[in-house]
């Protein structure tokens, strides 16, 4: 029996380490990337080697909202302000149960007017749609009922009137020249058929008319290991998968794309939790399938601010929600899986996140049981272990380390000595803790996963000037 | 050779060490390049002040100066310090700006040639302090021109709308119609919308680019022709004959149609009137991207056919046709005697397009 078993535990030990081998080599790789592309940007930028334009192309910005009383209307000002020739305005009311209309009829004295609406996409009736008379950007607020996230974009979609459309969260915050920098790449390149930017913690930020007047870590310690996470995860993944049109993902709280390619496409699947992440992976499906040439690319200077839960209650249902739309995203485009068609999107890109981030927590889970079985068996060496641990953890801090210092530097943010040390802290509380309570977050995710798979994730929110409180 | 797992576990946090000290070190060092920048720009903004207080002596550029500039401007570390402490001087005192760019008129040139051989990034840099800073040329071509057409072989996109940049504002129309036979030539993507400003932004003679521009008209691409008509719609009335004759032409690129189209509505000219009334009926071809454009186009053609073709479209089989005529209908002041059957129609589409139309005009929206 012991022998066995020792076969078995030498098996598992090998994967183990093959297994971490790999993610420790793309994550350095990903970070190594990330860095000196940012560096470049920032040379770039010194040197003027940039789109200097007054003219982009025509933006509809579209918000949707489910019961956003509290944050509507600062949102919709902030976005009022926009350094941006020409854009638009769209709420999309996904019948909320609050006062979230109420407040932005009030607030802008918006009138309800019959305007027909191009159906192009599928999504639940109309109720109602209200335009505001004399804001200098035009808005329109559109009620409809209640559908998701998704079936609000598609609604979205057909009440807009430009090109090109923006999807946002809306308790986001737009830095004053994001719609600028996120249009750029749309500019260099005629194939580009979205866009995603750069999300940051809200939390952090002081802004005064879109421009970022102050930054400093969150005392929450669940929002500040959520800044650390964020900064690696759009420094790393995100560059590293742009050099080769790989990423699948463009964060439904920050994203431009081409109307017509998403139409054509058949727009957001209102059944899935993670419309965000399914649309873009359907976008390279549909191009490729058509032979089209396109691009989705990333650009990191394009920066919106995004609330992070501030809750580990709200936390871990905004995880599961993007779990489970992992999952459902990677099944309904499973054919990308192994396909040489898709190039590196299928090995590379598909494979990470099917190996790295879907599988993961199980993987995790399958490996403190293979530890408890050699402890039962007496083959556990402690010190190893904890020592394996250790290191381990200590690479992903640096490496967290290296992201978080990295955009402070390339975006000129200056931070205390006190926030500097507390950074460093949270990195391997991030490292050491706050990445398994996740993932026991993500492996018990598919329990009730029939009865909440349309529902919004919604979590608690608050205006910006309490979020220091 | 077997490796065992703590080698593989202390490779990986060197690795990682080294990483993180060259992140620092990068950080450090480019702070203190930064720091010092600042006080480059005092030490250039004191040298170019003493030369414009000789020239305003009535005196020259002394020698030393230039030889310093050709010397030192070959590394963009003092090229970017230099171009600061030049542009406060532009701003103060123009007029003696102008004398001393004219003195340095030869120290450029050869800083544009050693320039040329550099990654395009430095290329790009460099047109960027050229259309910042362009020197004396009378309009006339110049070597200059040719050395920054070059820089658009194999380059971004960014050297590419910097060298545009610097020869609009060098306002030599020959060498703009070089640079977009380059352009063309290479195959190179240049944004429609960029090309046509930044042709717009030609200090030169306008007309005269605009006529050697549309002799290309067979053999550049429809995507550069697409440009060229927007900067001509841009600047000049005087296509109107030249125009009309392509909205009828099917063989001809369809973008280019709808641009020369939309010339129509910035230039309104009463022969058109009847091309864009077949387009808008489906005379024209079966394209429905004319019909589109020739709705929203009608809105500067008043008049009792005008609106009768209008109100047919208002119940078209696509939506934007439908959409943008109910628009020209509004803005083109259509009575309420004229629209009468529509609003007691039976369409229910027309009658609230129209209606919501007639609500935006009353916000001054339409």
């Amino acid at each position: 029996m012991n022998g066995w078993v020792e076969v078995f535990l030498r098996g598992v030990g090998t994967f183990f380490l093959l297994y971490l081998i790999l993610y420790a080599t793309y994550l350095f790789l990903s970070v190594l990337v990330g860095a000196w592309r940012l560096y470049q940007h920032d040379r770039m930028a010194q040197i003027r080697n940039e789109l200097r334009h007054d003219y982009y192309v025509p933006i509809s910005v579209l918000v949707p909202a489910y019961n956003e009383e509290v944050t509507i209307v600062d949102s919709v000002r902030s976005l009022m302000d926009l350094d941006y020739r020409l854009y638009e305005i769209i709420v999309i009311d996904d019948g909320s149960k609050d006062e979230t209309a109420a407040r932005l009829i009030e607030a802008f004295s918006m009138r309800r007017v019959e305007r027909p609406v191009h159906l192009r996409l599928k999504c639940r009736p109309l109720k109602a749609v209200y335009e505001a008379p004399s804001t200098k950007v035009k808005l329109t607020l559109v009620r409809k009922e209640n559908g998701g996230k998704g079936d609000s974009l598609n609604m979205g979609i057909n009440v807009s009137r430009y090109p090109y459309f923006l999807c946002m969260d809306a308790d986001s915050l737009l830095q004053k020249d994001s719609l600028k920098k996120i249009a750029q790449p749309v500019l260099e390149d005629d194939c580009v058929v979205a866009v995603g930017g750069l999300i940051r913690v809200a939390q952090c930020v002081e802004m005064e008319n879109g421009e970022v007047v102050g930054y400093h870590l969150p005392a929450n310690p669940v929002t500040c290991m959520q800044v650390m996470e964020y900064d690696r995860s759009f420094l790393a993944s995100r560059i590293l998968m742009d050099q080769f049109n790989g990423n699948l993902i463009i964060s439904g709280a920050f994203g431009l794309f081409k109307k017509e390619t998403v139409v054509a496409a058949g727009g957001y699947d209102a059944g899935t939790l993670g419309e965000d992440m399914e649309l873009v992976v359907k976008l390279h499906v549909y191009c490729r399938n058509n032979q089209q040439k396109y691009a989705i690319r990333y650009e990191p200077n394009a920066v919106c601010w995004s609330q992070a839960p501030t809750s580990l209650k709200d936390l871990m249902k905004q995880r599961r929600r993007w779990h489970l739309g992992l999952f459902q995203s990677m099944v309904l485009h499973r054919q990308i899986f192994a396909n040489p068609r898709f190039g590196l999107v299928s090995w590379i890109s598909y494979m990470y996140y099917l190996l790295f981030e879907l599988l993961s927590p199980a993987i995790e889970v399958f490996g403190i049981l293979t530890m408890v079985l050699a402890a039962c068996f007496g083959f556990l060496n402690v010190p190893f272990m904890l020592r394996y641990f250790l290191f381990y953890a200590a690479y992903g801090a640096a490496m967290t380390m290296t992201a978080f210092f990295q955009r402070i530097y390339t975006q000129n943010l200056r931070i205390t000595l006190l926030d500097a040390a507390r950074a460093l802290a949270m990195c391997f509380m991030e490292s050491l803790f706050f990445r398994y309570v996740l993932s026991f977050v993500r492996v018990t995710s598919f329990i009730g996963y029939r009865r909440k798979k349309n529902q919004w994730g919604a979590i608690k929110r608050v205006k910006q000037q309490e979020w220091k409180a | 050779m077997r490796i065992d797992a703590d080698t593989i576990i202390y490779a990986y946090l060197f690795i990682c060490a080294a990483l993180m000290v060259f992140n620092l070190f990068y950080i450090f060092r480019s702070k203190a390049r930064k720091e010092k920048q600042h006080s480059r720009v005092d030490g250039w903004r004191r040298e170019i002040a003493a030369q414009f207080a000789a020239l305003e002596a009535g005196g020259a550029v002394a020698e030393e100066h230039k030889k310093r500039l050709a010397r030192r401007l070959r590394d963009t570390n003092a090229l970017v310090p230099y171009c600061g402490a030049l542009e406060e001087a532009q701003a103060a005192r123009p007029q003696t700006y102008a004398r001393y760019m004219e003195s340095i008129h030869a120290q450029m040139l050869d800083l544009a040639s050693e320039y040329s051989r550099r990654q395009s990034m430095e290329r790009a840099y460099f047109a960027d302090v050229i259309a910042r800073f362009p020197p004396y040329t009378d309009g006339k071509y110049h070597p200059l021109m040719e050395i920054l057409t070059a820089y658009m072989e194999n380059s971004t996109v960014y050297c590419r709308e910097n060298v545009l940049r610097a020869l609009s504002s060098l306002g030599n129309a020959q060498a703009v119609e070089t640079a977009l036979q380059v352009l063309n030539d290479g195959g190179y993507f240049h944004h429609h919308k960029l090309l046509a400003d930044r042709l717009t932004d030609f200090t030169g003679d306008r007309e005269a680019l605009a006529a050697r521009l549309w002799r290309h008209k067979n053999a550049w691409s429809g995507e550069m022709m697409v440009a060229v008509v927007e900067f001509i719609t841009n600047c000049s009335e005087n296509y109107c004959e030249t125009f009309l004759p392509l909205l009828r032409d099917e063989r001809e690129d369809l973008e280019l149609r709808l641009c020369a189209m939309r010339y129509f509505r910035r230039h309104p000219y009463p022969p058109a009137r009847p091309v864009l009334l077949d387009c808008l009926n489906g005379a024209t071809g079966a394209n429905v991207d004319l019909a589109i454009v020739s709705a929203a186009v009608l809105d500067r053609y008043p008049g009792k056919d005008t609106v009768a073709a209008l109100k047919r479209a208002l119940r078209h089989r696509n939506w934007y046709v439908r959409y943008n005529a109910a628009s020209s209908l509004v803005r083109l002041g259509a009575s309420k005697a004229e629209l009468q059957d529509v609003f007691e129609g039976n369409d229910a589409f027309a009658r609230d397009i129209l209606q919501y139309m007639l609500e935006e005009k009353e916000m001054g929206r339409v």
